[in-house]
């Protein structure tokens, strides 16, 4: 007898083993760091969230100190990298500020929409009936609602500041993310896993949050990720609009805007915030594609 | 014909999937021959490699993975591994067929059965629509389908699991096939229509002379249809001998096991089931020795050691197993418990 | 067989129905209904095993989930122990709920793929207030997985990382974590490999013994029905149509679609020919109404009466019951 245990015992060692192997192979993080998409996408929003970060300590000068000698000058003018904007401000310094701003209003409004949405597309995809009628009814109405109007309204009625700036875009994110959330309600709860929860006496909230939510919250991840990117665009449309940030507070919407006034005198203005929300917008998506490579593979096919 | 013409004649197949996680050996030496209008049975239990087999077969296997290591498939004289991709496609249609096991998804969901059936007959025959479309009517009334010009004019969602088999049946046999492979034909169906199904198949090899390799996880259904039968145990052929045979002086430890673990209805006894006990190994670990031996009652040194080759024990009767090649061989049902632990 | 009339009925259906509502794809046209079953009354004794058998679409699994209160039942009653499920007060329908467990046909999908064998295990006790601590749960959740035959190791790993015979003893270690006295089976073992499945059948009949559990044991696989249960309900297009001990069934099936079912499972052996009541097509709809004996279109033995009333089912003798018009 005493062999046959052995190696029942280094079966279950060498079991445990690959176990942990599998483990690793397929953990979400390092399947990310194996996805090249990913990869150029977490490169690109780290350096930007670095450039935010560290603002105060790269920025050659303050953003808002105006020098009016210098207005309009082009790219290298003696020590300003990216040259200066109407009032003779450094351009680099406010993009670096403007970094903050944006990225703080993206992931911010992100944040506000996901909560909500997720929420409302919870309740809406679990009940059903009347509940899910009236909620999608509700968000359908927002949806035909156009974005720029709705926030323009928020704004207008509540001023603007960032934190309100957040909650306009926030608010217009909230349909999709509820729209998403209750597609994905709606097959998982189906699902048979959800039945045993039910049958071993699980209460309705309880398997909604416990095991619901978790088994949505990968397709959510991707699609905030995604939504993160556009709501850069979408602060940077307001402030380019005057309805965002108040300057002089630099924002890359608000360097667009002054650079849509001499577009042809002084390109590189525009140009330069332009890239930057190209780029981090770009990032923002790659990352979302990878993520949802990792944790969908049957996308992927 | 000579009924004793050896139509596909398997040697020595390997399938291997190279994965990121490692080779899985799907088929790891499969050997067999199948003669002309006879019935070859596969029985296994998922992931046994069966249905690789046969998709090794047809070539029918992902190009990008997949790749068939060692071995042979002569299908009438032809080495199938030779054949360029357009004799591949001549092949599947004309040739051979494929049956699958569930009839509902091997039908596009988009047209109607009698549009399939006209494409699927042009493509490999040279002949007009009409021809075509007749020729469908004819099949489907071959195959019982009741009011065969209104079912052609069905979209697969209209008929019922039994009748999108009956015109996949039908579909295989338009061609005149000299093979039918027919993986799990029954194992979607309800037991009633199952009897249906089988009974057609038999009728239909009986009056078109075709060979069929069967795949099931059901013995029964072995039973009932094959001739001979080949027993797969993670990617390796166990034992192969006539049906008949089989059943009655089985030789590897892993029938037993099988024929035993299945409850049968004409006994009333209700005594534990005999099972074979734990699960069977990860393909990828496999092909160092005896695939069976840490579940095998009746394991040995030697079985740790080397794979067992396929010996054929007695005329027709191929086994693999190191126990039952020498002069002792094993007595089913009694295990040695002295023997058993010795090292 | 044992005389059921001592025996203390634990679960008693009465007259159960359920209707689906077929919501139509055009405008205007009325609803349609499917009749998933019609008028099913039975009872299940304390410590049998009732097995139920039937073919696609016959309302073998919409009456186990009726059994279980996934559906609410159109009408009839189900009453366990005596008092009606559906009427129970707060407390009490959840005690009710704990006592009446269910096994699903799919390993792969009846557990949370996020969550551990622990977690779903412990998670059972805890919705039922059983056991003091997170910790005392977490140990009762090893004791179960090892009555099912898994140990340690097993206890920290997400469903994916099991096998179908694994996995289905997690879900037989999490319904007996909290102590049920009757578990409804859904074709337990159909998903599994004859060796894995002879094993699954064994653990059922263990905990049967050692528990003094009640097993209502769906399949279509009648080699297995016959060898587990004591008794069988024979089910076609959501009506019982034979109902007797499983040894007598199969010895003297009475009803002409009994004796196609028995007479459609493959031999068991090469040399065994049996001799076939064949059944004409296929099972018909179960949506629309319902005229005459629902076999009738495909029964050899069809009358006038078949077409135009449906056959209730009635005692032949020694409890053993059969809705045909030939017994009459």
């Amino acid at each position: 007898m005493p062999e046959r245990k052995t190696q029942d015992v280094l079966g279950r060692e060498a079991n445990m083993a690959m176990l942990r192997q599998e483990r690793k192979a397929n953990n979400a993080w390092n399947k990310l760091k194996r996805n090249r998409t990913a990869v150029i996408g977490f490169f690109i929003v780290c350096v930007m969230v670095l450039l935010a970060v560290f603002a105060p300590v790269l920025a050659p000068y303050d953003p808002n100190a105006i020098n009016p000698i210098i207005p309009y000058k082009g790219i290298g003018f003696e020590g300003h990298l990216l040259g200066t904007d109407d009032l003779g401000r450094d351009i680099l310094s406010r993009i670096l500020y403007g970094a903050r701003v944006s990225l703080v209003v993206a992931v911010g409004a992100t944040i506000v929409g996901a909560t909500l949405g997720v929420l409302i597309g919870l309740l809406a995809g679990y009940f059903g009936g009347w509940l899910d009628v009236v909620f999608m009814r509700f968000m359908d109405g927002m949806f035909s609602f156009p974005f720029i109007l709705l926030a323009m309204i928020l704004i207008t009625v509540l001023g603007n500041g960032i934190w309100n700036v957040i909650l306009a875009i926030g608010i217009a994110n909230v349909p999709s993310f509820a729209r998403v959330t209750r597609g994905q309600v709606i097959i998982v709860k189906e699902e048979e896993y959800c039945n045993a929860c039910r049958v071993v006496g699980v209460s309705d909230l309880r398997l909604l949050f416990a095991h619901i939510l978790p088994n949505c919250v990968s397709q959510i991840i991707v699609y905030a990720t995604l939504r993160v990117a556009s709501a850069i665009i979408s602060e940077a449309s307001l402030s380019f609009l005057g309805l965002g940030i108040a300057l002089p507070t630099a924002s890359w919407g608000s360097i667009l805007r002054i650079g849509r006034d001499c577009l042809t005198t002084a390109p590189h203005v525009a140009g330069t915030a332009g890239l930057f929300i190209l780029i981090t917008v770009i990032g923002f998506n790659l990352l979302g594609d990878g993520i949802r490579d990792v944790l969908d593979p049957k996308m992927k096919q | 014909m000579n009924g004793n013409d050896v139509i596909l004649k398997v040697e020595g197949l390997k399938t291997y999937f190279y994965q990121a996680s490692g080779v899985t050996k799907a088929v790891d030496g499969v050997s067999f021959t199948l003669k002309q209008g006879s019935t070859m049975g596969i029985v296994g239990e998922s992931g046994s490699g069966k249905s690789v087999t046969s998709s090794s077969v047809m070539r029918l296997m992902p190009s990008k993975t997949a790749k068939i290591v060692e071995g042979s498939i002569t299908f009438d004289g032809v080495d199938l591994l030779k054949l360029s991709n357009k004799d591949l496609l001549k092949f599947r249609g004309d040739e051979c067929c494929m049956i699958f096991q569930n009839p509902m998804t091997s039908l596009d969901p988009v047209f109607k059965i009698g549009h399939q059936m006209v494409e699927m007959i042009r493509e490999h025959q040279n002949i007009s629509k009409k021809e075509a479309w007749d020729r469908a009517v004819e099949a489907l009334k071959l195959v019982g389908i009741p009011e065969a010009e209104k079912r052609m004019e069905a979209y697969p969602h209209e008929l019922s699991g039994g009748m999108c088999q009956r015109v996949i049946i039908a579909m295989a046999v338009c061609g005149h096939p000299k093979l039918i492979i027919a993986d799990e034909p029954t194992t979607a169906l309800d037991v009633t229509v199952q009897a249906q199904v089988l009974e057609l198949l038999k009728e239909l090899q009986d009056r078109l002379h075709t060979a069929i390799l069967l795949i099931t996880h059901n013995l029964g259904v072995v039973w009932q249809m094959c001739d001979t039968v080949m027993v797969m145990y993670a990617g390796n052929t166990v034992e192969y001998a006539d049906t008949k045979t089989l059943y009655q002086e089985p030789m590897h430890p892993y029938t037993w096991g099988l024929l035993d673990s299945m409850p049968k209805l004409s006994s009333s006894s209700k005594e534990a089931l005999t099972t074979i006990p734990g699960t069977p190994p990860d393909l990828r670990l496999t092909g160092r020795c005896c695939n069976f031996y840490n579940r095998c009652p009746y394991v040995k040194d030697i079985c740790r050691q080397s794979v067992p080759p396929l010996v054929e024990i007695k005329p027709g009767h191929f086994v693999a197993c190191h126990r039952q090649n020498g002069q002792n061989r094993l007595i089913r049902g009694e295990v040695n418990a002295h023997e058993e632990y010795e090292e | 067989m044992k005389n059921t009339k001592n025996r203390k009925v634990i679960m008693k259906v009465e007259h159960l129905s359920k209707d689906f509502v077929i919501h139509s794809k055009k405008l205007m046209e009325p609803k349609k209904m499917l009749h998933a079953l019609s008028d099913v009354s039975f009872e299940i004794y304390e410590g049998e095993t009732l097995g139920i058998i039937g073919e696609s679409g016959c309302g073998k699994s919409t009456l186990g989930r009726c059994l279980v209160q996934l559906h609410r039942p159109t009408s009839g009653t189900i009453l366990y122990e005596d008092r009606d499920l559906w009427s129970l007060s707060g407390t009490e329908h959840k005690e009710a709920r704990k006592n009446i467990q269910m096994i699903f046909q799919d390993p792969y999908s009846s557990l949370d793929p996020r969550k551990t064998a622990s977690y779903s295990i412990a998670e059972a006790m805890k919705v039922h207030n059983l056991g003091e601590s997170a910790r005392e749960r977490h140990q009762r959740a090893l004791e179960a997985l090892q009555e099912v035959g898994l140990d340690v190791q097993h206890m920290e790993r997400y469903p994916h990382e099991f096998s179908g015979g694994q996995r289905q003893r997690v879900n037989i270690a999490r319904a007996l974590s909290i102590s049920p006295k009757v578990i409804v089976c859904d074709e337990p073992v159909s998903a599994l490999d004859v060796s894995i499945q002879a094993q699954v059948i064994n653990l059922f009949r263990k905990i049967q013994q050692e528990r003094k559990l009640t097993y209502v044991f769906i399949s279509h696989d009648l080699g297995i029905i016959k060898y587990i249960s004591d008794r069988i309900i024979i089910m076609y297009l959501g009506r019982i149509v034979e109902m007797y001990t499983a040894e007598g069934i199969y010895q003297n099936p009475l009803h002409p679609y009994t004796k196609a079912l028995l007479s459609a499972i493959p031999p068991e052996s090469p040399f065994e020919k049996r001799e076939r009541v064949t059944l004409e097509g296929d099972i018909p709809s179960p949506i629309g109404e319902q005229k005459g004996c629902p076999l009738a279109g495909r029964c050899p033995n069809c009358m006038e009466r078949c077409r135009q009333e449906i056959p209730q089912l009635k005692d032949q003798g020694d409890g053993h019951l059969t809705a045909c018009f030939l017994y009459e």
